[in-house]
């Protein structure tokens, strides 16, 4: 029977290999080779270039920054919707569905047509005098723009660990005595943290991948990892796959180890 | 009673205000897909069509528009006749395999779509096989990416069906294992498959970086299509977003339309 099922799995394991398990081991083995032979040479030149070190801080800023943006009105609003019933959970559910899938070329000229040069909201912002000028095409902008799908995204991800606070725990704590903050402190939090943990991580992991947001916003003038990558493997300029490779590496180490050990945490949690 | 009247009243003013700020992006590009003319102040100076019959009468457009179409519906056929059976076949019969793909859900997060544009690019290239710069790539590498979305809604229904017994009494009757998949198995899963291959439609019809890395101006689709109008007049850029935005919000309302009326 095993046999069996395993013709019906074959099609299906014989492209997760060759389009997903093969190119990561062809990048593993890239970054590895330098003109033709086995060295650590293209990881020394990263490390050693202040350009690709400023691409690896200006990402984990951008991503921890609006991780934490993200997480910060998130968590709230996936308990306000927690405490909601049914059809409007499952209405606003939808709406952060879309807002979080809304990324890309279509958000960054949504975001141009609203907070470019003439846009609604800079218009608004600049003549009001609230703000001299605001630039999209910066780093602030990157931080507005990813925050639109950071916010969304964190509801998505914290919102099924919230089942564990049943309403009943915060009952018994209120018989018990507990104040609001005591529940949260000595109850609630401990509860979730391992959750909100890997919810954090996953945030932070879908900012240092993104491309296509910050390459539509900005183009080649953003120094992230993943525009780097881009550009050496597809600039017309100049291009150099072993780089792209270990750029590569690098940053899926970023990401790698955090998200096994929060897996780890989570499994241990059951 | 009175703080609990306080916190709901605090609840909704969050989940209203986070959502019109959601919706504020969106709202825009759909005034300025209407706008005569906006750059000279907050509001429009009147609205018109011409934008949309100007877009939508453009040939290049609406090949895009079919090309995206295509791999979209491409690679919700491709997750039906590969992924569909290959997660039956592990939920009854290989728990390894089954555990296997439970942590392949969080590799599109591990595995960024730019660095697997790098390993893509070095193997599928040259001979003995080569598929950059054709459409087989993105329907062929589409389907890992979309199968997390697949995956989780269409195991959470697995999880309450005696599949494995399912199978065995088909079996006993003389059914066919693709027969009891196709009659008794999906029907009864069919919510989490079809939420999942919504997805999956948007997923394929939306994605940029393959789409314009791997294939670019041999197969343009609309996200490459969009991409390069967006120098353009603002109008005609906002047009098309809110085509897009239409597509991918219709496949999400029609599979839950398509829930509601059966589960009722």
């Amino acid at each position: 029977m095993n046999r069996r099922a395993l013709v019906w799995a074959t099609p299906f394991l014989l492209i997760v290999l060759m389009f997903q398990v093969l190119p990561a081991g062809s990048v593993l083995l890239g970054s590895l080779l330098s003109g033709g032979q086995w060295s650590l040479a293209n990881f020394g030149t990263l490390l050693q270039s202040r350009f690709y070190r400023g691409a690896f801080s200006t990402s984990l800023y951008l991503s921890l920054v609006t991780s934490a943006i993200g997480m910060a009105i998130g968590v709230p609003l996936a308990l306000a919707l927690h405490r909601r019933s049914g059809p409007v959970r499952r209405r606003f559910l939808t709406l952060f569905n879309v807002a979080s899938n809304f990324v890309g070329v279509p958000l960054a000229l949504a975001f141009t047509t609203l907070a470019g040069v003439n846009g609604v909201v800079t218009l608004l912002l600049t003549r009001s005098g609230l703000v001299r000028d605001f630039n999209i095409y910066s780093l602030q902008g990157l931080i507005l723009v990813y925050a639109y799908f950071q916010i969304p995204f964190a509801v998505l991800v914290v919102f099924p660990g919230l089942d564990a606070l049943t309403p009943d725990l915060s009952e018994q704590a209120r018989l018990m005595g507990a104040s609001r903050l005591t529940f949260w402190r000595r109850i609630g939090l401990p509860i979730l943290a391992p959750s909100l943990a890997g919810a954090f991580i996953l945030l932070f992991a879908n900012a240092m991948g993104t491309y296509a947001t910050a390459y539509a916003l900005i183009g080649g003038g953003a120094n992230l990892v993943t525009i780097r990558i881009g550009e050496l493997v597809a600039g017309d300029v100049f291009t150099d796959p072993n780089l792209a490779n270990a750029l590569s590496v690098l940053l899926v180490g970023t990401l790698l180890v955090p998200i096994l050990v929060s897996q780890t945490l989570l499994r241990r949690h059951g | 009673m009175g703080s609990r009247a306080l916190g709901k009243r605090v609840d909704q003013a969050l989940i209203g205000i986070v959502s019109a700020l959601l919706l504020l992006p969106v709202l825009a590009v759909a005034v300025g897909a209407l706008a005569t003319d906006w750059y000279s102040g907050l509001l429009p100076a009147g609205l018109t069509l011409r934008w949309f019959t100007d877009v939508l009468a453009a040939p290049e457009f609406q090949s895009a528009l079919g090309r995206s179409l295509l791999i979209a519906l491409g690679s919700v056929l491709l997750q039906l006749v590969v992924s569909v059976p290959a997660v039956l076949a592990a939920h009854a019969y290989l728990p390894w395999l089954d555990r296997w793909m439970e942590r392949l859900v969080i590799l599109p997060y591990a595995l960024p779509q730019v660095v697997l544009v790098v390993g893509l690019l070095q193997i599928y290239a040259t001979d003995p096989l080569v598929l950059i710069g054709t459409p087989w790539i993105l329907l062929l590498a589409y389907l890992p990416l979309g199968f997390p979305l697949l995956y989780l809604p269409l195991k959470n229904n697995l999880r309450a069906l005696p599949v494995r017994e399912l199978l065995d009494a088909g079996r006993l009757v003389g059914a066919s294992d693709r027969v009891i998949a196709l009659r008794v198995i999906l029907p009864c899963v069919r919510s989490g498959l079809l939420v999942g291959l919504s997805m999956v439609f948007a997923l394929a019809f939306a994605e940029f970086v393959f789409a314009n890395m791997l294939v670019g101006g041999g197969f343009r689709t609309l996200s490459v299509y969009l991409f390069g109008q967006r120098q353009k007049v603002g109008q005609v850029t906002a047009v098309i977003v809110v085509i897009y935005f239409a597509v991918m919000w219709l496949a999400t309302a029609l599979a839950l339309f398509v829930l509601r009326e059966r589960r009722v």
